[in-house]
């Protein structure tokens, strides 16, 4: 539990490597405890994004945080790590389903399934345009990225990219306008 | 590129005005630049569209996640009513605490704490409202007081409280090494505290050390407890969003909680969780450690988490003591200002089981009121005998093989599924409502999920509180709820399919848990026509119902529909999933685990579990739960087609993995340890099976306890396999423990004692104590006639028992007329029909020919409709102890050794009948065949059907013109066999008994001496 507290410290302090580590730290214990929990389901289930971030969190002692920045450095980079992971399965399933290799491919590499927030084709559009706004508006994508991947609230999100809520209310109804206009764009 | 900045404020601006006033407002502002004014619109059409993946899935994902709830930090300074907040004291799962200042009507500091929620604030505060006045009715020294409570202005509930400041009462004990009778005296204190609320009909329902502070009043320390009712005061009925609060607050304090407060239903708590609670600190202020280490159980994630406070029974504070380190227990010794011997005696006994009694699972089982504690405590300090007694096991007996099964399940099994079903309905809430989402509006869509959680959480509690209790006296069973429920669902949720097909697929599992097969499926069925219909064929909801079908098939024992429905799983997983997936895999397993006796299909199952655990093993990380799942059927597969030489490697896998996975203290390894025992028995390696029996108790009495079922059955294999090994003595006094401990934990008339008490009378007859068996036998039989009736199976089985021991004993004359009373009134059922093959035999052996003429006719006919297979095959066997001059009938006794063998493929006992019998009907070639196979196929514990075997192979042999071969067994056969001697009665008298099939391969060998030497008079 004390590498948690000491990324997530190093990040608070701006350890851009700290920022790389944690990144891999909840990466890998989500699709770790997906895996577990996967092995524990006697029949195909369907795990849930937020039950595992929420999993994670406990996990990886988060929730002993001291400051609450650090939990906002958590839940960024679950948003990241989520975001990949979805991204990642439907990819894979859009291959399979295209018949590349076919049989052969297992769909999420480690064997298990992830309900995703959307059907793989508007993922993954949605994935792209998501790029570029990150790349005009970085705040307001991470915004989307911890309400649509980790499913926290506007109240939530607004604590994590530590703005007023009214503003993340405001960036939310303009992110998701314009995302959804792009997306349609390359329709 | 337009400015991205202006398309968001004229966006943000039109989205203010009323939709009908923003065309022209963005005509005017947009001026001539055309191109701005379609981004921005395009932008306002993008909005709200009900296509868009942002709306839909967002709305329902507006349950908080725990954890964030960080918002209220600065508050120190402002004023809360008529609170100034001073200093900010700490912050807890549900809430900051500060240090206020109240100005009127009097001026003192106070301790305010202002609550988290996720919930709707009006009925918090109507709740709360309710809570305060009832939290104002206490007044006692040790309870903070509760003063007042309100509202923040952004609607949280706060509560004022006594401003106590303390430390908390494990810090206290621990800093001024108080001793354990000191710790006892400061802890009836806070049981007294409890009993005064909980006379005030409040529940704490979150005690735990920080909330009990100790203060020094005049030097004298003061334990006030503190936060009372809070708990209880912000918990919401089931919603989604509750389920995620409960989630948090259980988060906070699992090493506290009680089983029932685990399940997280929050519909049945009472006084008796707190009883529990208290019971964890007692066991945390004696032996500085909680009963389940919190740390551990939070790394175990919450669906383990919730199932070992559920299940897993702790170590007694004594035992607990044990397990630390040797510096670990000095310190906790040196804090209790003893030694480290002194504090291990002090524990032993008493405190250990006042602790348990607090800690049962089964909250009828602990102390009915905080005061009971509280005396039993001043007993034990007064040196009075105390209430709590060791056999708090008795109940974890009866949980394991008792026949209220069902009802004593009822509150457990039940309740979790149901309530589980809650929390998975609230999950695949969100789900479903993706799936909708192009036919939903987000507001719509946000209203009707609100309304479902409602109707779950409403429809459960129906269920629950009206189970017109005391129908004719009895208590409501499981089964009769469960009935209810299904009944209900069809009336009460036909207008919302999908939610009914959750709650039918939940309810069919609880059925299936519980064993319920036959009422699984109908529920099964439904759900799959549901998502069939809706989903089509290849959705994830559709298969999986799909697959719990079939099992549900299985179960039933309609095997050939479960196995076209598993290929069809099977089939649609390898489509969809993929060859290696988990679930793909799962499926396969499902599909090869079947009860088919072809053996074709045999052995299809074997290939599909070695694919599975080859896939298994590829992409599953080592040791998994599905991995050795598949190794475990494996190696029953092997056993099942006669590779007994295949399982066991296999099984010896599993349990090294277990051993290396789990440590050999380890409930999983003890059952892997069980298994391999039976598989070595069966493959004739006795010693080895011995060596793991005896680990077997050894771990079990350490792991589980002396008195759990799993040590009680492991004493009970350990003499069995003592007695086949022909270690009577042994056998005899584990026997005698066996029912020791059965008899004191369950009471002398329990089926299990009664069952316990056969065992030991027969090794006492085996033993060679015959006439102690019989006074054993008689005492039995009486007993069983109270207690089941002489009818009963059981009752039956002991009469013909005690024939044998009559027999032993040379009372002839009482075994007959006895076995005749068995057979008298039924010879289709196991007991009956032992009890004519005894008699058969009797008669064989002692010349009745008449007699058994008579009554081997008669039994055939009889027995042509029956189903048991071993009732089958001892009329057979019993028929074919002589040939017959009736052609028919000895085809007809064919027939049934047919029959039973066809079932049993793999037994030695049902292919010796058969081959028997086919060399009764000159079918010497096959039943040669059949009786070698039989003859491979027998283990150490088949030593009597081997001697039956080879005699009758020997005969075939002699048919078929195979002298030198039939000489040969012959004789490696006599040297088998056991000593008997020649006097015809011997056999039923004197200290060793025979079984069955011993007296079988005597006459056996008697007719192949015969027709040996006749066969050397005609050839020599």
């Amino acid at each position: 539990m004390s590498d948690v507290t000491q990324i997530l410290s190093a990040v608070r302090a701006g350890d851009e490597a700290a920022a790389g580590q944690l990144f891999e730290l909840v990466y890998t214990e989500l699709r770790q405890v997906a895996a577990q929990k996967m092995a524990g389901e006697a029949v195909g289930h369907t795990l849930q994004p937020t039950a595992l971030v929420h999993e994670a969190w406990l996990r990886l002692g988060a929730d002993a945080q001291p400051h609450w920045q650090n939990r906002a450095h958590f839940f960024s980079a679950a948003a990241e790590a989520m975001r990949r992971i979805l991204v990642d399965r439907a990819r894979r399933k859009q291959a399979l389903r295209r018949g590349s290799g076919a049989e052969h491919i297992d769909v999420n590499g480690e064997g298990f399934e992830i309900a995703g927030p959307a059907d793989d084709e508007q993922l993954l559009r949605l994935n792209e345009v998501l790029d570029q706004f990150v790349a005009i508006e970085p705040q307001k994508a991470e915004l989307v990225k911890l309400r649509y991947f980790v499913g926290l609230s506007v109240e939530q999100a607004a604590l994590v990219l530590n703005v007023s809520e009214p503003t993340a209310k405001r960036w939310w109804a303009y992110s998701k306008a314009w995302l959804y206009r792009e997306m349609k764009g390359k329709e | 590129m337009t400015n991205p900045n202006r398309e968001e404020t004229l966006f943000a601006e039109a989205l203010e005005l009323p939709a009908g006033e923003r065309v022209a407002y963005l005509a005017h502002e947009c001026g001539s630049d055309t191109a701005l004014r379609a981004r921005v619109e395009a932008l306002l059409a993008s909005y709200n569209a009900t296509a868009n993946p942002l709306v839909t899935h967002i709305q329902s994902a507006e349950a908080p996640v725990s954890g964030l709830n960080f918002a209220e930090d600065d508050r120190v300074g402002q004023m809360l009513g008529r609170y100034k907040l001073l200093e900010k004291l700490g912050e807890g799962g549900c809430g900051v605490v500060y240090v206020a200042e109240q100005t009127e009507p009097v001026r003192r500091r106070v301790a305010l704490k202002v609550i988290k929620l996720g919930m709707d604030t009006k009925q918090v505060v109507a709740r709360f409202e309710a809570e305060r006045q009832a939290l104002a009715l206490m007044d006692h020294p040790n309870i903070a007081k509760v003063l007042d409570a309100g509202t923040t202005e952004a609607g949280r509930p706060f509560f004022v409280m006594e401003l106590v400041r303390g430390i908390r009462i494990t810090d206290y004990c621990d800093q001024t090494n108080l001793s354990t009778q000191e710790r006892l005296n400061l802890f009836i204190k806070v049981c007294q505290a409890i009993q005064h609320a909980h006379q005030k009909g409040i529940i704490h329902r979150d005690i735990k050390p920080s909330n009990i502070l100790v203060t020094l009043h005049d030097g004298v320390a003061v334990p006030k407890v503190i936060d009372f009712g809070i708990a209880k005061a912000t918990e919401g009925r089931l919603t989604d969003a509750t389920v995620y609060t409960q989630l948090n607050q259980f988060i906070g304090t699992p090493a506290y909680m009680s089983p029932e407060q685990a399940e997280m239903s929050g519909l049945d708590i009472d006084t008796r969780s707190d009883i529990y609670s208290l019971g964890v600190l007692l066991y945390e202020l004696l032996t500085g450690k909680t009963p389940f280490d919190a740390k551990e159980l939070m790394s175990l994630g919450i669906d383990a988490m919730r199932k070992t406070i559920r299940e897993r029974d702790p170590a007694r504070p004594s035992t607990k003591l044990a397990t630390l380190g040797a510096e670990e227990l000095t310190t906790t010794a040196k804090r209790r200002a003893t030694e480290t011997a002194k504090l291990v005696s002090q524990l032993k006994g008493d405190l250990d089981w006042i602790v348990m009694k607090c800690l049962e699972k089964d909250r009828t089982r602990r102390y009915e009121t905080a005061n009971g504690l509280a005396s039993d405590i001043t007993r034990h300090l007064t040196n009075e005998p105390v209430v709590a007694r060791p056999p708090s096991a008795s109940y974890k007996l009866q949980k394991a093989f008792r026949r209220n099964r069902l009802v004593y399940t009822a509150g457990t099994v039940v309740f979790v599924a149901l309530t589980f079903g809650v929390v998975l309905s609230a999950w695949q809430a969100v789900r479903a409502e993706r799936e909708a989402r192009r036919a939903q509006r987000a507001e719509l869509a946000a209203t009707r999920r609100q309304t479902e959680a409602e109707a779950i959480a409403k429809f459960m509690t129906e269920v629950f509180q009206s189970p017109e209790p005391g129908r004719d006296g009895r208590a409501v069973t499981a089964a009769e709820m469960l009935g209810a429920a299904a009944k209900k669902l069809e009336t009460d949720l036909s207008g919302q399919p999908e939610r009914r097909a959750q709650l039918q697929t939940t309810l069919g599992a609880t059925y299936f848990s519980m064993g319920l097969y036959d009422e699984a499926i109908p529920m099964f069925e439904r759900v799959r026509d549901y998502y069939l219909a809706g989903s089509g064929p290849e959705h994830t909801n559709t298969i999986e119902a799909m697959h719990r079908l079939g099992d549900a098939y299985k179960m039933s024992g309609r095997r050939v529909e479960s196995v076209k429905l598993m290929r069809e799983v099977l089939r649609l997983r390898r489509q969809i999933n993929g060859p290696e997936h988990p679930a793909t895999l799962t499926a396969m397993d499902s599909l090869a685990v079947n009860e088919s006796k072809d053996p074709v299909e045999q052995k299809e199952a074997v290939e599909l579990l070695e694919s599975a655990l080859a896939s298994s093993r590829k992409v599953m990380p080592p040791a998994s739960p599905l991995t050795l799942r598949i190794m475990h059927n494996l190696a029953l597969s092997y056993r099942k087609i006669g590779k007994i030489e295949k399982s066991v490697p296999m099984q010896e896998e599993v349990l090294l993995q277990c051993r290396k996975k789990f440590g050999n203290e380890n409930p999983q390894t003890i059952r892997a340890i069980q298994t391999m025992a039976h598989y070595y028995e069966d493959s004739g390696r006795v010693a080895l099976a011995l060596d793991l029996r005896e680990e077997q108790l050894r771990l079990s009495r350490k792991v589980l306890g002396p008195e759990h079922p799993g040590t009680h059955a492991a004493l009970g294999f350990l003499r069995y396999t003592y007695s086949i090994v022909g270690r009577y003595e042994e056998a005899f006094k584990l026997a005698d423990e066996c029912l020791a401990l059965v008899n004191r934990i369950d009471g002398p008339e329990s089926r299990s004692t009664l069952h316990d008490m056969r065992e030991a009378a027969e090794i006492t007859l085996r033993s060679g104590r015959v006439d102690e068996a019989i006074k054993r036998y008689e005492n039995l039989v009486a007993l069983q006639n109270k207690v089941d009736g002489q009818e009963h199976p059981a009752t039956r089985r002991c009469m013909r028992e005690l024939a044998h021991a009559y027999f032993a004993a040379g009372r002839k004359g009482d075994a007959v007329e006895m076995l005749n009373r068995v057979t008298a009134l039924r010879v289709t059922d196991e007991a009956g029909s032992i009890a004519r093959q005894w008699l058969a035999i009797w008669q064989v052996w002692t010349g009745q020919t008449g007699d058994y003429e008579a009554m081997r006719r008669q039994w055939v006919q009889q027995t042509e409709g029956g189903e048991d297979p071993g009732v089958v095959e001892r009329a057979s066997k019993s028929f074919l102890l002589r040939p017959s001059t009736d052609s028919e009938l000895t085809s007809r006794a064919l027939k049934l050794a047919t029959k039973s063998a066809e079932r049993y493929m793999t037994d030695p006992w049902m292919l010796t009948t058969l081959g028997f019998a086919q060399y009764r009907n000159g079918l010497f070639a096959e039943g040669e065949r059949n009786l070698l196979t039989a003859q491979r196929m027998a283990g150490p514990t088949h030593f009597d059907t081997v001697t039956v075997a080879r005699m009758v192979r020997v005969m075939c042999l002699v048919r078929l013109g195979r002298l030198d071969e039939s000489r040969r067994l012959f004789r490696e056969a006599e040297a088998a066999m056991l000593p008997m001697s020649t006097d015809e009665s011997r056999p039923f008298s004197g200290k060793r008994l025979a079984f069955p099939d011993e007296l079988i391969g005597w006459l056996a060998y008697k007719e192949a001496r015969a027709l040996l030497a006749e066969a050397a008079a005609v050839k020599p």
